[in-house]
């Protein structure tokens, strides 16, 4: 969070200070990122990008808070990942094969990273098997930092379905966890 | 309980039985994706979890950062081709606002200043931000002046005639600048013609009462809150400070150089 200064630094953003957009910009684009390499993992880099244009597209409109901005960026982000699955489907190209989908090295297995290495590449990557909606529940709660009523206005969704979703997510992932856990001890 | 939620067969197959942990209160649940969740305070299963989100919300790294300087041109090339501009002048055309008063300016400058240099240098900023500015000089993003710089650079190109952009944001960056031109026109009118030059020549004999004509005018107009509150709005610019950063500056980012109103590169995946 920016915090008790975001007013200035949006307002200095709308008028074209970039310092102030570079704020912003270091301040979301890690969350917007993971949230896309969850979402649309063979695009996120350019996903990404799309969405800072368009929200910069849109700064000088915007009125409101940290948390309304927060939740536009993730609102244009979801836009982004929409359109570029449905033209996919359109193009209908099995475009990328699987193995290229993430640029890390891949780990044996990503919950171990996660476990052994507290890696957030293998964190994300653990998220996106989960099924897609649970996914994209559990990474804009997790990842971005939105409240239950924030992602449900995001995803179109009541909050009582975005509370399900969370809950089976959860689950899920300590199940997907628990795989590689017995013989680990973890400790904080 | 084991229905759409079911794992896939192989994985079950894995797991085995029995080791499907409880589903979380909404309380838990909220602190556990919150990352306000203690692994060791974690209900029986998601000790785990809990260090999965502290690994999905971990500070920013490097690698995610690292397209801060093309984010930023683009956010430049924006703003050179009419944003915040256009949008701006068509929305106050129809709804005056005093949203960018004096007051308002003077504390966004100040707060900008402080905030993007001093703040970030003292480590003030949460922990995303810190590797950015780390390696933030170079850029030029997080030292202070490098808007003056920026300013001066687009009163360069502006002097040369190489920029075509419809008009200068009167915003924190060239805000100085503009000042010093509108300043300078009321006594001498020099800085002032070489704005007007640029446009079309034909206001020579007045007073800086008649630049609206001159989109640099408009924009300071607009960022004032009026053609009648520019004095104020400029007055307001801390002099001390301001003149001193004139003249610290370093080279010009380069971004600031000659690269006119250049529409931001395609990058489209739609």
């Amino acid at each position: 969070m920016i915090g008790p200064s975001f007013p200035a630094v949006l307002a200095a953003a709308q008028r074209g200070d970039e310092r102030a957009f570079a704020l912003l910009w270091r301040e979301l684009q890690p969350a917007v990122l993971r949230y896309l390499r969850v979402a649309v993992p063979e695009a996120a880099e350019d996903l990404a990008a799309d969405t800072w244009v368009s929200v910069i597209r849109g700064l000088a409109r915007f009125r409101g808070d940290e948390p309304g901005f927060r939740a536009l960026i993730f609102t244009a982000a979801r836009h982004r990942a929409l359109d570029w699955r449905r033209q996919a489907s359109r193009r209908q190209t099995a475009s990328v094969p699987i193995e290229d989908l993430t640029d890390q090295p891949a780990p044996d297995d990503p919950a171990e990273a996660v476990l052994e290495a507290q890696s957030t590449r293998a964190a994300i990557a653990l998220i996106a098997e989960l099924p897609p909606n649970q996914a994209e529940v559990v990474t804009l709660r997790m990842v971005a930092g939105l409240d239950v009523a924030q992602v449900a206005r995001i995803v179109g969704k009541r909050p009582g379905a975005v509370r399900t979703l969370t809950h089976r997510g959860l689950r899920r992932l300590a199940q997907r966890l628990a795989a590689v856990e017995p013989a680990r001890r973890v400790t904080p | 309980m084991n229905d759409d939620d079911a794992l896939p067969f192989e994985m079950r197959q894995l797991l085995g039985p029995g080791e499907a942990p409880p589903t979380l209160d909404d309380e838990t649940a909220d602190r556990l994706v919150a990352g306000r969740l203690d692994p060791a305070d974690a209900p029986p299963g998601y000790a785990a979890v809990a260090k999965l989100v502290a690994a999905a919300a971990a500070p920013a790294t490097t690698e995610e950062l690292a397209g801060e300087p093309a984010a930023v041109d683009r956010f430049a090339a924006a703003a050179r081709s009419g944003f915040p501009t256009r949008a701006f002048l068509t929305r106050r055309a129809g709804v005056p606002t005093r949203r960018f008063g004096v007051k308002a300016a003077v504390a966004v400058l100040a707060a900008v200043l402080s905030i993007g240099g001093v703040a970030a240098a003292a480590g003030v900023f949460p922990a995303p931000a810190q590797p950015a500015a780390d390696h933030g000089p170079g850029s030029g993003t997080a030292t202070p002046g490098s808007s003056d710089a920026a300013t001066t650079a687009a009163a360069r190109n502006r002097q040369r005639g190489s920029d075509t952009a419809t008009g200068p944001d009167a915003s924190g960056p060239a805000k100085h600048g503009l000042c010093r031109a509108w300043k300078a026109g009321r006594g001498k009118d020099k800085q002032a013609d070489e704005e007007k030059d640029k446009q079309n020549g034909k206001q020579k004999d007045k007073q800086n009462g008649k630049r609206e004509d001159s989109t640099a005018f408009r924009a300071l107009a607009a960022a004032a809150g009026g053609a009648d509150k520019i004095a104020a709005y400029c007055q307001a610019t801390t002099p001390g400070r301001s003149a001193g950063q004139e003249h610290g500056q370093g080279p010009p980012p380069d971004r600031g150089s000659g690269r006119g109103n250049g529409e931001p590169p395609p990058t489209s995946g739609s």
